[in-house]
């Protein structure tokens, strides 16, 4: 499965724009503020139905503007497929495979895509609710059974916080049975998931840091041991803590309140790592992140990287620019030409200046 | 709403409260009312009066009902060993159409959800009791729907049915998930109640 072309109009700052790409590694040359990253974000609006995080979904769609229109071609077994997204100011993205609407999570899975920003630090040392919702989304994209499983969980949460928050102590138990047989089966899945990321986040930071340093990945759990029955561990947590949270007016224990736990070379990696350490750990977990999806769908995703090479030195440079050469299809940026290693094989060379493609080549 | 006449500005009002008619149909419908024959214009409010009037729970299975008790209630050919409880009286309608069942019915008026203030005192739960005190009843059949609420409003009325000594079951899934009884389609539904299972 291979992206051949990118139709931009009015999106950010460009007005119009086809962008070819090939398969390998596609570079995307051009000095900050001249659309390179909203080239990347055009196709993580595209195919994942986010932007950059934080950075302003409103202005998505161009100044002055009423509407953006993005399509992509992508070839599929000698089959060509446009997948469209359509913003309209003000409302929600629209998505289609050609001309029929269809939910995000369908294009995910046809055509699935990794991410990875700078800014993705930011999973590693920000706020327990942002790791939540890295680890849910990407396993909502993954499955649909997923998504309705944690929607259902949701559900009953709320229906028992109200029932803890007006003290209907004898109506907690049928919530809670609901909570137990749903919110089970969501971290059954977050185990299975982090059972394959957590080896995967060690291998590829191992290398990235030439075997000096180790970054292990863990579920942090308050409620669960382990991935043993975690329906069963679920139903007794919340019968055990029912007094406390009646006085809390609200559930304290649960996959809801769960979190990631990041331990460089065996310590907390939120208090004892620099900002490069944390970058190349947020790298780490997205290259992990891709080789989950190649995994479960038995399709190498599209892999693009904003900025990836700036803050590594040059021998993790080159060991990434391998472990590029063996995806399927990348598209990665630099504001830098110079870092750019010198093993890494072009496919493909774009220079972006002021919202427009100024010059292509091959290799 | 300066620009209609008092009247139909109520009237349109009036058709904006029911579920499902936005403000652009409530004025369609209230306009089409006006330049309909008379008669029929009439006759909607008399039919929604007199069911009105006439239409109210029956006093056993709280259906929807002219006579009382209902004429499922009546009717001798029933099984009287066996109550189907659902939330609402389409459901029973549902039910109805798929022709397999014989039992009586009960119908709760909806489903727990503290979210929505909806306790068991608001549910048609006192009533249901009392009707399996005489012993005739063996065993309740749980049709609430598939979603949180029901399967809540389920668990609960297991609860309180087991120490009464029934046998307390609920219809096999493969109902579409999360969907509710009246949108499955007859044959589904008639499947799944045929293949009820023993709640635990
Ligand atoms: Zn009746």
């Amino acid at each position: 499965m291979v992206l051949e072309r990118l139709f931009l109009k009015n999106f950010r700052l460009y007005r119009q724009a086809t962008v070819a790409f090939t398969p390998g590694v596609n570079l995307v040359l051009g000095e900050n503020a001249q659309g390179k990253t909203s080239l990347l974000e055009a196709l993580a609006v595209l195919l994942l139905g986010e932007g950059v995080p934080g950075a302003g979904a409103r202005e998505l769609v161009h100044w002055g503007e009423e509407e953006a229109r993005l399509e992509a071609e992508v070839r599929a077994a000698g089959r060509r497929t446009r997948l469209r997204a359509l913003l309209k100011r003000g409302q929600g993205i629209g998505h289609y495979v050609e001309e029929a609407p269809v939910r995000l999570g369908e294009i995910f899975r046809f055509f699935p895509l990794v991410v990875f920003w700078p800014a993705d630090g930011e999973i590693l040392r920000g706020e327990p609710q942002r790791r939540r919702q890295f680890l849910d989304g990407m396993l909502a994209r993954l499955s649909r059974r997923y998504l309705a499983d944690l929607r259902r969980y949701r559900r009953a949460l709320a229906q028992r916080n109200a029932c803890l928050r007006s003290g209907r102590r004898e109506l907690l138990e049928v919530w809670e049975e609901e909570m137990a047989t749903y919110g089970g089966r969501v971290a059954a899945e977050r185990y299975a998931a982090l059972h394959f990321l957590t080896h995967k986040v060690e291998e590829i930071y191992g290398a990235l840091s030439d075997g000096r340093e180790t970054l292990i990945l863990r579920y942090l759990s308050n409620w669960s041991e382990g991935k043993e029955d975690p329906t069963a561990q679920l139903r007794l947590a919340l019968r055990r803590h029912r007094t406390r949270e009646l006085r809390f007016g609200q559930t304290l224990v649960g996959p809801h309140r769960d979190d990631l736990g990041f331990l460089l070379n065996g310590h907390d990696l939120r208090s004892q790592a620099s900002r490069g350490q944390q970058k190349n750990g947020a790298l780490a977990l997205r290259l992990a992140q891709a080789a989950l999806v190649a995994a479960r769908l038995d399709q190498k995703p599209l892999i693009l990287l904003d900025d990836a090479f700036a803050e590594l030195d040059c021998r993790r440079r080159e060991w990434l620019a391998r472990y590029l050469q063996e995806q399927d299809q990348v598209v990665l940026t630099a504001a830098d030409g110079r870092l750019v290693p010198g093993n890494l094989t072009v496919s493909r060379r774009l220079s972006i200046q002021g919202g427009k493609v100024v010059e292509e080549s091959a290799g | 709403m300066w620009y209609y006449a008092e009247p139909l500005a109520r009237l349109i009002e009036a058709l904006h409260k029911l579920p499902g008619i936005g403000p652009k149909t409530a004025q369609r419908l209230a306009f089409f009312l006006m330049s309909c024959p008379r008669e029929e214009a009439l006759g909607l409010a008399t039919a929604i009066v007199q069911a009105r009037e006439k239409i109210h729970p029956c006093t056993l299975c709280a259906n929807l009902t002219d006579a009382d008790p209902c004429q499922i209630c009546r009717d001798p050919r029933r099984d009287r060993t066996v109550i189907c409880v659902v939330e609402q009286p389409r459901d029973l309608v549902a039910i109805e159409r798929t022709g397999v069942y014989r039992g009586l019915y009960h119908v709760l008026h909806g489903a727990l959800s503290p979210l929505d203030g909806v306790g068991p005192q608001d549910l048609k739960i006192d009533q249901l009791l009392s009707r399996l005190r005489d012993g005739t009843v063996k065993e309740i059949i749980l049709a609430t729907n598939p979603n949180a609420e029901g399967e809540a409003t389920a668990l609960y009325l297991a609860r309180l049915c087991r120490p009464l000594g029934l046998r307390v079951t609920r219809p096999a899934h493969g109902l579409p998930v999360g969907g509710d009884l009246e949108y499955a389609d007859e044959m589904t539904l008639g499947r799944a109640l045929s293949g009820r299972q023993e709640m635990v």
